[in-house]
C-alpha cells in the first residue's frame, strides 16, 4: 500500500493564538481505515482540515499523495480527498437534492453525461433517488446526512474523511453508515473517521489514533488502545461496553485475549466453558 | 473576505482580561463611547483627529488587550486603505495628483477608522450580560435590552457559520477566486444561502428555548450579579472624557491649530 497522507511535525496556531496542533507526526496508507478519537478541543477537526488544505500548517509539512498542501489549491486536493462535514446545513444551498449532489461534479468540470450517471448512481446507493427533485431542506436529519455523504462520494475521491457521522443517528442509521464505510473500504478507498463514538469504531477500524490537547497520545490497533485505561483517561474516553464488561469480570483469560465485540466475547466465554481456551 | 469575517468575529467576542476597561461599568463606557463618537464626528482638523487616535491608543494600551484589538482591526485597516484609493481616484479624476482631494479623503477615511476602532474597544471589553443589565438600569425594557445584546452576541456566531460554510464548499471544489464577476456572485450564493438557513433555524430554536423557559413572564427582572457605578468608575469617566471635551473645545475655539 502506498502512502496517502504524510504529516511531519505539524503545528497549527489559530489567528487568535490558540495552539491547536503540537508537532503531529502521522502516515496514513492507501486503503487504510483509520479512526481519530479524542475529547473536544483535542485538535481532530483542525487536523483533518489540513488534509485537503483548508488549513495550512503554521510549521511542518502535510503531504497528500506526495503533494505538499501548501503548494497546491484546496480544489486540487479536494478532487482526491473528500470531507463529509458534521452539519449538513453548512453545505446545502441548492433547490433540489439532485443539484446538491451535482454541485461538486460541476465544480470539478465533469462532462454532463458523467454527472448524470454519477448522481443517479449515488442517489440510488443512498436511497435518495426518489427525493431527487425535492429541496434538501425538506429531508429528515438522517436523509440530510446521507445526502451530505452522497454529495462527496459522487465525485469518487480516493480518501474520504467523515467528521462525526454518527452524531444524532439512531441505531439503524448507524448501521447504514457502517455498511457504507464497509462498501467504500471494499473499493479500496482510504477511510478516515473522526468521532467520539468508540463503540462505532471497535468493529470496523484497523487503526485508532487518540488525540489529546493537540497531540497524538496513542496510535495503534484498537484492541491494544481500548484496553489501556491510562490512554482512555487521558483522552477522556469512555471504555466501550465489551472491554468494560471484561474489566469488571476480572477473568484473567478474557483480560488476556481482550475481546472487543460481542461475537469475540461470546467465542471467548464459550471457550472457557468448554475448557479449550477459545480464541478471539 | 475570509479575513474580514475573522476580524468581525474578533470584534464581537468577549474574553475576560484583568485589565482596566474590562472592570469599568458598561454605562460609563457607553458615555465614553458616545462622547468619543461626537468628538470624531465634529472634529475636522487632522491634528485634533490625531489626538483622538492617540487617546484611543492610550486607552487600548492601558486598559484593553492590545493584540486582540490589533487582530480585529487589521483587515479592516487594509480595506480602508483600498477605500481611500477608490475615493481618491473617483474625486481627483481626471487629475492624477490632487493634494487637496488626497487630504480630504484621508480625513474621511481616518474618521471612519476611528469609529470602528472605538466600537471595537467597547465591544471587546464589555460583557454583553452586563451591557443588557446596564440598559435595564437605564430604564430600557428587559426584552428590548436582551434582544439588542442577543443580536450583538450572534454576530460572531454568524461569522463562524460563514467560515464553516466557506470551508465545506471549498472542500467540494468551489473556487471563489476564479471566474467572471457574475460567476463569482453566483458562487457567493453557495455561501450565503446556507448561512441564512442556519441563522433562521437558530433564531427559531432560540425563540422556542426562550419561550419554554418563560422569557418575559416577569416584568421586573433581578440579576444575580449587579453592576454598580462606584468611585473608580466616576474617576474613570472624568479622566476619560476630559481629553475629549478639550479636543471639542479646541475644535471650536482653536488656540494653536
Amino acid at each position: 500500500m502506498g502512502e496517502a497522507i504524510e504529516v511531519r511535525n505539524l503545528w497549527y496556531i489559530y489567528p487568535n493564538g490558540v495552539v491547536a496542533l503540537k508537532g503531529i507526526n502521522l502516515e496514513i496508507r492507501l486503503g487504510e481505515k483509520v479512526a481519530i478519537v479524542g475529547p473536544n478541543g483535542a485538535g481532530k477537526s483542525t487536523l483533518i482540515k489540513h488534509f485537503n488544505g483548508l488549513l495550512k500548517p503554521t510549521k511542518g509539512v502535510v503531504r497528500v499523495f506526495g503533494v505538499d498542501t501548501r503548494k497546491t489549491t484546496v480544489a486540487t486536493l479536494a478532487r482526491r480527498i473528500g470531507i463529509v462535514f458534521q452539519n449538513p446545513y453548512h453545505q446545502f444551498f441548492s433547490e433540489k437534492v439532485w443539484d446538491e449532489v451535482a454541485f461538486a461534479l460541476k465544480n470539478f468540470g465533469f462532462p454532463e453525461e458523467t454527472i448524470r450517471h454519477r448522481v443517479t448512481k449515488v442517489l440510488r446507493l443512498f436511497d435518495l433517488y426518489d427525493y431527487a427533485d425535492r429541496s434538501p431542506f425538506t429531508l429528515s436529519s438522517g436523509e440530510m446526512r446521507r445526502l451530505a455523504m452522497a454529495s462527496i462520494l459522487a465525485y469518487d475521491p480516493d480518501i474520504i474523511v467523515f467528521d462525526e457521522p454518527t452524531v444524532g443517528q439512531d441505531r439503524f442509521h448507524k448501521e447504514k453508515i457502517r455498511e457504507y464505510i464497509k462498501l467504500l473500504s471494499s473499493q479500496g478507498k482510504t477511510i478516515i473517521l473522526v468521532t467520539h463514538d468508540i463503540d462505532f469504531v471497535v468493529e470496523e477500524f484497523d487503526r485508532l489514533i487518540v488525540m489529546s490537547e493537540g497531540r497524538i497520545i496513542a496510535d495503534g490497533a484498537p484492541r491494544e488502545i481500548l484496553y489501556n485505561e491510562e490512554i482512555l483517561t487521558k483522552a477522556s474516553l469512555i471504555l466501550p461496553q465489551i472491554p468494560r464488561l471484561v474489566k469488571y469480570s476480572e477473568i484473567p483469560f478474557l483480560l488476556k485475549h481482550k475481546p472487543l465485540t460481542e461475537d469475540e466475547l461470546l467465542i471467548a466465554v464459550l471457550g472457557i466453558l468448554r475448557g479449550d481456551g477459545g480464541r478471539c | 473576505m475570509l479575513s474580514l469575517v475573522s476580524s468581525v468575529y474578533e470584534i464581537f467576542v468577549f474574553r475576560k482580561k484583568a485589565k482596566l476597561l474590562y472592570n469599568i461599568d458598561p454605562r460609563v463606557k457607553m458615555v465614553q463611547l458616545i462622547v468619543t463618537l461626537i468628538a470624531i464626528a465634529l472634529t475636522t482638523n487632522l491634528i485634533l483627529q490625531l489626538f483622538i487616535m492617540a487617546y484611543l491608543i492610550a486607552f487600548t494600551v492601558i486598559g484593553a488587550d492590545v493584540r486582540r484589538i490589533l487582530r480585529s482591526i487589521r483587515t479592516i485597516l487594509k480595506m480602508l486603505i483600498m477605500f481611500y484609493i477608490i475615493i481618491y481616484v473617483v474625486n481627483a479624476f481626471p487629475q492624477i495628483v490632487n493634494l487637496n482631494v488626497a487630504f480630504q479623503s484621508l480625513i474621511a477615511i481616518f474618521r471612519f477608522f476611528m469609529l470602528i476602532y472605538s466600537f471595537s474597544l467597547f465591544f471587546t471589553t464589555t460583557q454583553l450580560d452586563d451591557l443588557a443589565q446596564s440598559l435595564c438600569k437605564l430604564k430600557v425594557p428587559y426584552h428590548i435590552a436582551f434582544t439588542l445584546t442577543l443580536s450583538v452576541r450572534f454576530i460572531p456566531t454568524v461569522a463562524k457559520d460563514f467560515l464553516t460554510v466557506y470551508d465545506s464548499q471549498r472542500a467540494r471544489g468551489l473556487e471563489m477566486e476564479k471566474g467572471s464577476f457574475l460567476k463569482r456572485v453566483k458562487k457567493f450564493l453557495a455561501l450565503l444561502i446556507p448561512v441564512f438557513i442556519v441563522s433562521f433555524l437558530r433564531v427559531d430554536r432560540i425563540a422556542e428555548a426562550l419561550e419554554s423557559r418563560a422569557f418575559g413572564l416577569v416584568k421586573n427582572r433581578t440579576f444575580l450579579y449587579e453592576v454598580k457605578v462606584g468611585l473608580k468608575d466616576i474617576i474613570f469617566l472624568v479622566v476619560a472624557i476630559t481629553p475629549l471635551l478639550t479636543i471639542l473645545y479646541l475644535q471650536y475655539y482653536p488656540i494653536y491649530f
